[in-house]
């Protein structure tokens, strides 16, 4: 919520400098335009710009670490659907070409995830959408949410704490297994206990605030700077050069 | 009344449903649900049946306990609205099957209203989640097929989950009912 | 400015009076201790001043609160939290943006004052409550004193004529009480009129210059603070004492009167805690770097649970302990004091191997130590709590789950013990603050131990129940375990402590 009064000077890490708008932007057009695209030629030259996109915006060790996750994901499916295919032979029938576009499509998302979720912070995340004028009935709870994850995270943590305490020596999963109804009741009862709670108060002081549900949180953004506008071009570029390669493709028989 | 109320018409017309507490309510049974999902996957591993089953439901006992709590028209739809916004926002999920999901929910609330409303009968909430939990699955399943469809054999694995999910979001049900009588009886939810 | 006049309150769905008959002034600048018991209705008092009742808490309000001339319940709480306004018990509860700045500017946007005289106010604001260092700091790194600080820095952007405090004593040390009456003192001097409900009235001394005691939501006394000296008075409203407690070995304060209740102070079986600082009892010196300990230097150690050379510090945080020994005896209550955030609570959870040293050992005659040999009871009473039924919270905790006639019976008289034998038929989650603090010990003191260790446990209690709570601790001691007490209560270690550990000031 730093943005409330200078949204124009706060941008987000990452070498771009984008604003978080620009980043949700290309996000939901490399989704959608993956989803469109079913040649894998095609959506191989996406993911190549989009490879551009993430590594402009990402330190080299976080997106290797990121894309060797995404590599054991991908083995474990195939082994899956491998495993199928010896039960249902039928299975095996989609040539490999065509195998390959769900990983080109989670390839591509991957890497429009990446510098959104590692150079923006959920608040500014949060603000970016309210300047998109999302309504106050969505923003006020989606800042609340925002703002209460950590707390709630941190209330978790000490509850695992407080279980072990109290039912030190029984703390082994055969025992939680043996007693689920014990482990709903300790878990769960404190956490809505506490949720009700917070709820309560946290409702008191917005009030006493004067927090109203179409408070504006997300101050007057600026103009676009040129790498906002160079990036949506780029994505725009990009986008229509993929959709024009699966034309050709299409055109030529190899879809 | 004094406290500000925002609806689904208020962006429009500035006439609202919901009161900033009940607003505030919604946001932070939310946070919990993603919270508990969060350490669930860190405790247990993201994709073991057994999490899977417990995700759902811690979540669908939530939500329960959040229809007993704001008993509104909306509710829900904004929870899931709220849900699948931050799953947007934090692993780019639900892109394509927000406005899908939402509409079903819509559809689903609807139906609740038609029959009478949550505020005049509560239990309308366990048939109301559990068909909308369906629903958001089938949509899924859907949007999943989009995304695999030149290879089906992945298919397996998205319904395996997606069975898995909705088991804990029933076991939730149960969970969630008992729990709210409960807190009706400790006075920390108003009959 | 603020006038009370015959004021009740009914919660809703409630047939017991809140609140019956208040009536009481207050004056610009003036500044007035709610005192009083556990639920005899400060908090909804505090609650109706600021404007909540009857829109947000609903309930039936009669009689009449003005605050210049504008009648609460005829405006809304937004309109009348423009004059005063609620700082609640938990400060971090009230937070609602990332950092301190940004939190101070969302009340202004609140109230439709943005840009640069946002800035400027939050700039003020931060100055004047010495906040400036910590402006862009996250509100979860805050130390508690510091989240009030912040919170207080908010709800007075926009000058209010009042501010009310519920119980802002709640959680802070010593240290951080001097801290914020220095704020109070400063913002009284801006003309702010202050309510200060507070089960703790020693640090209001100079600052609050009224008092009203309130007894089942009457108001029983009127007067001014320095009234608070009447032991009389005091141990008949089940307050505590005005005088600023001192450790033991420190001598005791001049006009210290602890609370005793003739008559009515549940006895728990001849045991020491009816009055009068605690005897320092042997104990081992405590060496290298860490606590400094009240009791005859130098004298032979008889503890049974021993820290050896203990070194530890938290990833990427500085060394709480370099070479710390001391030892624990059994039967005996160790006071553990100090500083917020110098490693009070992380030296319990050592003890009870909640936590690994980085060096060094902790041994229960020999054996390492674990959560198998050691019980703590940590602070939050609300994620400690989860049966039912308060009887079968104890019957859980004294059999795990099995029952019986003895295992009800031992249960009941641990009820009694803590004066909550009438509710053990109650929701453990509807119980009130100070009820579920004295559930929590009980339930701790269940099973066989041999560290007890308990943090905060008098926090919220009013003087009968620390009465009450002091008296348990001690009689668990006699029971075998070594007991140590992590507090900020002085008054607390005052009444049931045979020894006091305290830990080091570094100039925090």
């Amino acid at each position: 919520m730093r943005a409330l009064s200078r949204i124009d000077q706060h941008r987000g890490a990452g070498r771009l400098r984008l604003r978080p708008e620009t980043r949700l932007l290309l996000m939901v057009a490399a989704s959608v335009s993956s989803l469109a695209l079913g040649a894998p030629r095609a959506l191989a030259l996406l993911l190549a710009f989009s490879m551009l996109y993430a590594a402009a915006e990402t330190r080299p060790r976080t997106l290797l670490m990121a894309y060797a996750f995404m590599g054991l994901m991908c083995a474990m499916s195939l082994a899956c659907v491998w495993l199928l295919g010896s039960i249902f032979p039928p299975m095996r029938d989609a040539p490999l070409s065509m195998a390959i576009s769900p990983f080109l499509r989670l390839g591509v998302s991957l890497n429009a995830l990446l510098p959104l979720a590692l150079n923006s912070r959920l608040t500014d995340l949060a603000m970016a959408l309210g300047r998109l004028r999302l309504p106050g009935i969505v923003r006020l709870p989606l800042m609340v949410t925002i703002r209460f994850i950590p707390t709630i995270l941190n209330d978790l943590v000490q509850l695992r704490e407080v279980v072990g305490i109290r039912f030190r020596g029984r703390r082994g999963l055969l025992f939680w297994l043996r007693h689920p109804i014990t482990w709903w009741r300790v878990f769960f009862q404190p956490l809505i206990v506490r949720l009700i709670r917070s709820a309560d108060e946290l409702a008191m002081a917005s009030e006493l605030k004067g927090l109203e549900p179409d408070t504006d949180f997300g101050g007057h953004p600026g103009p676009f700077s040129a790498d906002d506008r160079l990036a949506m071009l780029m994505a725009a570029l990009a986008i229509g050069l993929s959709a024009a390669a699966e034309m050709a493709l299409r055109g030529l028989g190899h879809a | 009344m004094s406290s500000k109320t925002l609806g689904w018409g208020s962006a429009l017309s500035g006439q609202g449903l919901f009161e900033t507490r009940e607003l505030v309510a919604i946001g932070l049974f939310s946070a919990a649900a993603k919270a508990s999902s969060l350490m669930l996957a860190l405790v247990g591993g993201g994709m073991n049946p057994l999490t899977l089953i417990l995700k759902s439901a811690v979540q669908s006992a939530l939500l329960v306990v959040l229809l007993a709590k704001v008993p509104k028209t909306g509710t829900l739809t904004l929870s899931n609205l709220i849900g699948l916004l931050l799953s947007f926002l934090l692993m780019g999920q639900h892109v394509i099957s927000l406005p899908v999901i939402l509409a079903g929910t819509m559809a689903v609330e609807l139906v609740a209203w038609l029959c009478g409303g949550l505020a005049r009968r509560p239990w309308l909430a366990i048939p109301m989640l559990a068909a909308s939990e369906l629903a958001i699955r089938l949509i899924n399943v859907a949007v999943s097929f989009l995304g695999v469809r030149e290879q089906p054999g992945l298919m397996a694995m998205v319904i395996a989950v997606s069975a898995f999910s909705y088991l804990g979001i029933l076991l939730g049900l149960v969970g969630g009912v008992r729990m709210t009588r409960e807190l009706r009886h400790a006075g920390l939810i108003q009959n | 400015m603020l006038r009370v006049e015959s004021l009740s309150y009914r919660h809703a769905h409630s047939n017991r009076q809140a609140l019956r008959d208040v009536s009481f002034s207050l004056a610009e600048g003036e500044s007035l201790l709610l005192a009083g018991r556990s639920g005899s209705g400060k908090s909804t008092l505090l609650s109706i001043l600021a404007g909540l009742a009857p829109h947000f808490l609903k309930g039936a309000l009669d009689g009449r609160a003005e605050l210049d001339g504008l009648e609460a319940g005829a405006v809304g709480v937004a309109e009348w939290g423009k004059g005063a306004r609620l700082m609640l018990q938990n400060p971090e509860a009230q937070f609602l943006a990332g950092t301190v700045e940004e939190e101070i500017l969302l009340t202004l946007r609140c109230r439709g004052v943005t840009g640069p005289e946002a800035d400027g106010i939050a700039g003020d604001r931060l100055h004047a409550l010495g906040l400036a260092p910590l402006k862009g700091h996250s509100v979860f790194k805050l130390s508690e004193g510091q989240k009030q600080k912040a919170v207080l820095a908010a709800l007075t952007a926009l000058r209010p004529r009042l501010l009310l405090l519920d119980e802002p004593s709640a959680n802070l040390d010593p240290v951080f009480l001097d801290g914020l009456r220095e704020v109070l003192l400063r913002l009284q001097g801006e003309g702010l009129a202050l309510i200060v409900a507070d089960h703790r009235p020693y640090w209001l001394r100079g600052l609050c210059q009224r008092l009203v005691v309130l007894d089942g939501g009457e108001i029983a006394f009127e007067g001014r603070f320095a009234d608070l000296g009447d032991p009389e008075m005091r141990a008949r409203l089940g307050l505590r004492s005005p005088e600023q407690p001192r450790p033991p070995g420190l001598g005791k304060p001049d006009g210290l009167a602890l609370p005793t209740f003739p008559g009515t102070f549940p006895e728990p079986g001849g045991d020491r805690p009816t009055g009068g600082p605690a005897t320092p009892a042997p104990g081992a010196a405590a060496g290298g770097g860490g606590a400094k300990e009240d009791g005859p230097p130098g004298s032979k150690p008889n503890g049974a649970i021993r820290v050896e050379n203990l070194h530890f510090s938290y990833p990427s945080g500085p060394e709480l302990f370099g070479g710390l020994s001391l030892s624990l005896a059994y039967g005996e209550v160790t006071a553990l004091t100090g500083p917020s955030g110098r490693g009070k609570t992380t030296l319990a959870r050592l003890l009870c191997g909640l936590e690994k040293p980085s060096r060094g050992a902790i041994t229960y005659d020999g054996e390492p130590a674990s959560l198998e040999l050691a019980q703590v009871v940590l602070q939050n009473a609300d994620h400690q709590l989860y049966m039912p039924t308060v009887l079968s919270e104890v019957i859980l905790a004294l059999g795990l789950g099995r029952r019986g006639p003895s295992i009800e019976a031992a249960a009941m008289e641990l009820l009694a013990a803590f004066g909550l034998d009438g509710l053990a038929g109650r929701h453990p989650q509807s119980l009130s603050g100070g009820e579920k603090q004295r559930l929590v010990v009980a339930v701790g003191l269940a099973r066989p131990t041999r560290l007890l260790a308990l943090d905060e446990p008098t926090s919220g209690l009013d003087g009968h129940n620390l009465l009450l709570m002091a008296s348990q601790i001690a009689k668990a001691a006699k029971a075998g375990p070594a007991v140590l007490v992590v507090t900020h209560d002085l008054e607390l270690v005052g009444l049931c402590a045979d020894r006091h550990l305290e830990l080091p000031i570094t100039g925090a």
